[in-house]
């Protein structure tokens, strides 16, 4: 967490110059590029060629912070490792509007196409469907209800009441807008009980599974990426 | 922000039935071309409200600064009604892409048609925050 800024595992080699440029950008008062943001591009990379093969032509970001992960997806779809395949339309949003200046920059800055920033809670500005592909780091971090509130730094990591207040509202948002056969990575902790996150979202009709499972420094980080059917 | 966006963009504020399309009262827009990408754009299509984005282009012609514009001469019309196999029309394509990916909105406001609600825009970002007491 913030009392330990320095990752316990290096970005990987692939995103290491777009986090250098994000990490420059975030200042005080947005959440730096972490262990959780660096498994989570890993867990994007490892499954290059199945976001690839679902041709995702609109992808959202909640919560994007940095921008880091927004801007790196580039990699992932144009990379000339991968072959290369259309970029989709990049939405990201965030409540933090220091988040949201550093998100934009950074897409600017590292030329990522076709890509729109909003200032927003979660996805109830959306209509229903038009997402193939949602990625989100959420607050996840067990906290007590006044942490969560406002717009400041605190509300990239205070998850309230087990770390899930925000996931547990955020679940049915996603099954809102997520077209059928788009995919979801969300990014959580033991703490927050993953397998109960992946039981909720079966029931919103959202197939889940762990796509990453590590102990990063004082957290035990996963990935879930779930698909709607 | 792109009319592409706009034409997802809905009111969520507590009580409103009908927050959709969001009525475009633009100070500001830029015209910047990207690479047509004719698969991508075809593609996108099931996506599109295409009444809300003939609505979007009504309203945009309203604005007063449209940065670019001598470099696109005119705004593309589009046709009343989306063609009957879009796929196969490339000059409709060209159009549509135009409208969907190459004009933004800089500065300005979106209106929600039922409550009145203002979301501004500036420097291309809509703020769709909701107040705590309108969620």
């Amino acid at each position: 967490m913030l009392d330990d800024p320095e990752p316990a595992c290096p970005p990987p080699d692939w995103a290491c110059r777009i986090v250098q440029a994000g990490t420059a950008r975030v200042g005080l008062e947005v959440y730096p590029p972490s262990d959780d943001t660096f498994l989570l591009l890993e867990a994007l990379a490892s499954d290059v060629a199945l976001i690839r093969a679902r041709q995702p032509l609109t992808c959202l970001e909640i919560g994007s912070g940095s921008g880091v992960v927004s801007a790196a997806l580039r990699k992932i779809f144009d990379g000339a490792a991968y072959g290369g395949s259309p970029m989709p339309l990049m939405w990201a949003v965030d409540k933090n509007p220091a988040a949201i200046r550093c998100t934009a920059g950074l897409l600017r800055e590292q030329q990522v196409p076709r890509a729109d920033v909003l200032r927003g809670s979660l996805t109830g500005f959306l209509r229903p469907n038009v997402l193939d592909m949602i990625i989100c780091n959420p607050p996840y971090v067990p906290t007590d209800e006044e942490e969560m509130q406002g717009c400041g730094i605190s509300v990239a990591w205070a998850g309230g009441r087990r770390g899930r207040e925000v996931i547990d509202v955020l679940l049915p948002e996603v099954a809102r807008v997520l077209a059928p056969g788009g995919l979801f990575y969300l990014v959580c902790i033991a703490e927050n009980e993953p397998e109960e996150i992946i039981a909720l979202g079966g029931a919103l009709g959202l197939r889940g599974e762990k796509a990453k499972q590590e102990q990063r420094g004082m957290e035990e980080l996963f990935i879930l990426r779930f698909l709607k059917d | 922000m792109r009319l592409m966006t706009h034409n997802v963009l809905q009111c969520n504020k507590k009580g409103v039935q009908n927050g959709f399309p969001l009525i475009i009262k633009a100070t500001s827009m830029k015209y910047e071309e990207t690479p047509f990408d004719k698969s991508f754009v075809s593609a996108m299509i099931p996506k599109i409200e295409y009444h809300a984005l003939l609505k979007a282009v009504s309203e945009v012609q309203q604005c007063p600064n449209i940065a670019g514009m001598d470099k696109l001469g005119s705004l593309p019309v589009l046709p009343l009604a989306m063609p009957a196999n879009p796929d196969e029309d490339e000059d409709f394509l060209r159009r549509l892409h135009t409208v969907l990916f190459d004009l933004s909105m800089l500065e300005g406001e979106l209106v929600c048609p039922e409550s009145g609600r203002v979301f501004p825009v500036n420097d291309g970002i809509p703020n769709m925050l909701l107040n705590d007491d309108e969620v």
